[in-house]
């Protein structure tokens, strides 16, 4: 499902953020990616969903290689892979509901199966009363519910998340863990970016390590 | 179906940018309103000049005195060929009689002067009303001179000062008021589009989230497409509303400050289908602004 192939990142000419980077997720498999800040493991999340251009190498999506995408298959592409950002990313003068009914208005759903979808997804986060709420008068954990329900509303193949319990106590990043869990048990691949050692040890998953831009090891699921 | 319901989301989408950015929709609409009041301003006075103008021009003749010899199958021949002339709408005959008794109504009560003659001296003529196809002096002069050297004709006298002057005016009026409205509509454009680049850079992050979850740029732009169309739209009716008001205001100052000249003008509002175009205007200028923004936001 995720195929990346001698992957090369670069921001300024001499400062390689990637370096030859490959490896491979399989459908419904749950893997943590790792390493110190800094490693290159937002980049590589980045360049995942096309949000980066790599400087060479393959990235690979359900068979379909991204990285030569135009601007209109790179937005059909993000459609498919749900992403849950460190800081939420969630649109602050939009509502609850408004903000995880917002990709489903994209794919031009009707709005009766939009409330229904939403709903559904705000109860699975556990959020359904907050609906109408703006994400400015949310807490830290709230916020990331809603951004996780945003990237699990379209039923996608893929789960990209970037630090999501960053910030959250040990009893919210139990509770949002047991979400990925859930999704990834329904079928959902997920990938799950962290620095967070207790995470890997509490859920043993497939881990790979990222350490100044290269992919150091790969832990077999233990 | 999809598309219906991307309309009808877009449109919920618009309407819901307006509520939340009010201030700066107000601050774009009333600047669009400055820009279409100028240039109805300018649409009115060039319209309602343009119209007196045409009043005066109904009135534009040339009168071809003919010699005191001059009767009968001449006379048809001299009427027919005037006919004929390029520009020439009509030829009215008054016999040397008929001269006579206008000139006396002239007089009015100092036509006893007139009782003294002992003949008639004012030559019959033909007086040519000129259509709009003779529209400028140098045509004028050109049909005085073939019409001169016909037998029979003595005299021809038209404006040709007056003339000269007024032809330069509807020059001036016409290229001048394209350049004018040219100028205008860029002005206007420009503020549209920098106030719709100001309502894009108050969301951008917005925008960069839902690029991420999946939007395409099209999508995103839409919603600013409809709310340049909503704010021309308004503008041009609140621009209509204020050019009415000052309308019937200068029409009621110049009816009771200069009275004397009423009838060398005839002022009138825009018509309703002028009307429908000023209301396009207003949204082709939210169009043309948007659509200088967006090629702005392909590019960012």
């Amino acid at each position: 499902m995720i195929r990346v192939y001698h992957l090369y990142k670069n921001y300024l000419p001499t400062v390689m953020v990637l370096k030859d980077v490959s490896f491979a997720v399989n459908p419904g498999e749950f893997v943590f990616l790792t390493g110190p800040s800094g490693a290159g493991k937002t980049t590589l999340l980045r360049v995942l969903f096309a949000a980066e251009k790599p400087r060479s190498g393959q990235v690979l999506i359900n068979g379909r290689n991204i990285t030569s995408f135009s601007r209109r298959q790179i937005a059909r592409v993000r459609r498919s892979i749900g992403v849950v950002f460190q800081d939420f990313k969630l649109i602050p003068y939009r509502t609850v509901f408004d903000n995880v009914a917002l990709v489903l208005e994209i794919i031009g759903q009707p709005r009766n199966e939009i409330k229904k979808r939403v709903w559904k997804v705000l109860q699975l986060v556990g959020i359904e009363q907050q609906y109408n709420r703006l994400p400015p008068q949310l807490s830290g954990g709230e916020q990331q519910r809603v951004a996780i329900a945003r990237a699990l509303v379209n039923n996608p193949g893929i789960i990209l998340a970037d630090e999501p319990t960053g910030n959250l106590d040990f009893e919210i990043t139990t509770e949002i863990m047991n979400i990925f869990n859930y999704v990834n048990s329904q079928g959902t691949t997920v990938m799950l970016a962290t620095h967070n050692r207790l995470l890997l040890e509490t859920f043993r998953r497939r881990v790979l390590h990222l350490s100044q831009g290269v992919l150091s090891a790969v832990e077999p699921e233990a | 179906m999809k598309f219906l319901r991307h309309v009808s989301c877009q449109v919920r989408s618009t309407w819901r940018n307006i509520h939340r950015h009010l201030a700066i929709n107000a601050v774009s609409i009333v600047t669009i309103t400055f820009s279409l009041v100028l240039f109805g301003l300018y649409g009115l006075a060039t319209g309602n000049v343009m119209q007196s103008v045409s009043l005066w021009q109904a009135d534009l003749e040339m009168v071809v005195y003919l010699d005191d010899d001059v009767s009968g199958a001449r006379l048809e021949e001299l009427k027919t060929f005037c006919r004929e002339q390029h520009g020439v709408a009509a030829v009215h005959y008054t016999d040397k009689e008929e001269a006579l008794k206008r000139f006396r109504r002239t007089l009015g009560a100092e036509a006893r002067l007139l009782e003294g003659l002992t003949e008639n001296p004012l030559p019959a003529s033909l007086e040519l009303k000129l259509s709009d196809a003779l529209i400028d002096a140098a045509s004028m002069d050109d049909l005085a001179v073939i019409l001169g050297i016909r037998d029979g004709v003595a005299e021809i006298r038209y404006s040709r000062q007056w003339l000269a002057h007024f032809f330069s005016l509807l020059r001036f009026l016409r290229l001048g008021g394209m350049a004018v409205t040219g100028f205008l509509f860029m002005v206007t454009v420009i503020i549209v589009s920098n106030t719709i680049k100001l309502s894009f850079y108050a969301r951008l992050d917005a925008i960069g989230i839902m690029e991420l979850v999946g939007a395409t740029k099209f999508y995103i732009a839409v919603p600013y497409l409809l709310e340049g169309m909503f704010q021309g739209a308004v503008a041009a009716v609140l621009a209509l509303a204020a050019l009415y008001g000052l309308f019937r205001y200068l029409a009621g100052w110049l009816h009771e400050n200069l009275a004397f000249l009423a009838g060398t003008w005839a002022l009138r509002f825009f018509s309703p289908l002028q009307t429908a175009g000023f209301l396009a205007l207003g949204i082709m200028l939210g169009v043309a602004g948007f659509l200088i923004t967006f090629r702005w936001l392909k590019s960012a």
